[in-house]
């Protein structure tokens, strides 16, 4: 039953085997670059792996269920308190912000360019996080069925948190923006100026390796999205500058940032939903005079 | 060779495959274990007509689904560290306890060396991260995680 023959057969196939899975595993990693092909065989995978998603929420589900049911009537009086002058406070700023907005809309119309609607989001919840060093994501429970796409912004309350990479059917995978290998084309709120935003591995610092010396930059200058690139929309607040650090020589500058979202307790996040038709010509017009300004 | 309980190769798989998801502070997801490793390695020494190259690569895709990595990387890996032990495995059923834990330790010290490769050919961070924890909590793991699905094989 187990002759010498047989056994080299079993060989040879093991190594025919080895080889198409390692070329298939290959494929896989190059097809992954380009998100047209690669999704559907994600998305089709992820049914599978569903219940197993499923089964990890569960405990944290029981969890909240649990705590939800125990919570006193004093502690839901106090945090109803609280709700209410938040919300006083988010009216009066609104107040504010629509007198503003009326003027922005004035100011657009006297430019002849195409009012920038506010932004559509849809609330989603985090599943998982992972902060480990090389790997900063997290999973949120929104997926293909929901109609999520990968490259979409994702948002904290305070700041942009981060954006899809890879969208499975009930989930989706979210690369935060502290992540080693993520960039964020960003302006300073101040002074116009453009530049990229790099994660550290760190989840409270971001860098900017690349501003000019020229740059006036102070500690606590604001950053915002520049919209550059078409994936991030233009205007959010990402981060705040905590240092700024000069050469020995003064030959080049660069600049820690701090992300203005609070990556450390993300439980609820907004997903955002592009409006490209409306905003794009608004964009073009002000590319284009920034880069006069700039004389690029 | 004894044919083992299809189910219950799968069911440790799987579970180990549960087990890697837990939501964890990242300080623990740095030290955590490679269990679906382990589940594999020990059902390819075991069982290898059972868990061979094709069970490998069809869970570590899955996790990569789950992990959102890029798609075939722990597959490449897996399918690479299957292949050595169908080769050797002969070997290793005969090895002493020790011995093979320090083979394993090898094994996935190479795991972890090809996924490092390639996500240093994948990404631009310009240097090769290790995740020499990992391995170690692993080895470290190995003598009771073999111990406990001994038991249970013997039950089921």
């Amino acid at each position: 039953m187990w002759s010498p023959k047989n056994e080299s057969s079993l060989t040879q196939n093991n190594v025919l085997r080895f080889l198409l899975l390692e070329v298939i595993c290959i494929v896989l990693m190059v097809l992954d670059h380009s998100s047209r092909i690669a999704m559907p065989i994600r998305t089709a995978i992820s049914t599978l792996t569903y219940p197993l998603t499923k089964i990890i929420e569960l405990p944290q589900n029981a969890y909240e269920f649990l705590s939800s049911n125990a919570s006193n009537r004093f502690q839901l009086l106090s945090e109803n308190v609280s709700l209410k002058q938040k919300l006083s406070q988010a009216q009066i700023d609104l107040l504010q912000l629509e007198v503003i907005s009326q003027q922005n809309k004035e100011l657009r119309q006297l430019l002849n360019a195409k009012q920038q609607l506010p932004l559509k989001t849809t609330a989603a919840f985090l599943i998982n996080i992972n902060t480990g060093d090389n790997d900063h994501h997290f999973i949120i429970n929104q997926g293909f069925n929901q109609g999520v796409t990968i490259g979409q912004t994702v948002l904290d309350l305070n700041g942009v948190a981060g954006q899809v990479f890879s969208v499975n059917l009930e989930t989706s995978h979210v690369i935060l923006i502290t992540n080693k290998n993520h960039a964020v084309p960003v302006e300073f709120l101040r002074t116009g100026i453009r530049t990229f935003l790099y994660g550290t591995g760190d989840l409270e610092t971001l860098s900017l390796p690349e501003i000019p010396q020229s740059a006036n930059v102070v500690t606590g200058d604001i950053l915002i999205t520049s919209g550059f690139g078409g994936v991030f929309p233009r205007g959010l607040k990402v981060a705040s500058i905590s240092r700024v650090i000069d050469s020995a020589d003064r030959s080049y500058r660069k600049a820690e940032a701090r992300p203005s979202a609070d990556l450390n307790h993300l439980k609820q996040v907004l997903l955002v939903w592009s409006v490209k038709e409306q905003t794009l010509p608004v964009e073009q017009m002000d590319n284009k005079q920034k880069s006069g300004q700039d004389g690029q | 060779m004894k044919h083992y309980s299809g189910k219950l190769i799968h069911l440790s798989i799987i579970s180990c495959l549960i087990l890697m998801l837990i939501p964890w502070h990242a300080w623990v997801k740095t030290i955590q274990p490679y269990w679906l490793a382990l589940a594999i390695i020990y059902w390819s020494i075991e069982a290898p007509k059972q868990c061979g190259l094709f069970t490998a690569f069809f869970y570590s895709i899955l996790l990569d689904v789950l992990y959102g990595s890029l798609f075939g990387k722990h597959g490449f890996s897996m399918v690479a560290m299957v292949f050595i032990i169908s080769k050797i495995h002969k070997r290793l059923k005969m090895t002493s306890f020790w011995q093979l834990a320090l083979m394993i330790g090898a094994l996935l010290l190479n795991d972890a060396l090809i996924r490092a490769v390639i996500d240093w050919l994948s990404s631009n961070n310009g240097f090769l991260n290790i995740n020499f924890w990992q391995v170690l909590s692993s080895i470290f793991l190995w003598p009771w995680f073999k111990y406990f699905l001994d038991r249970m094989r013997q039950k089921y």
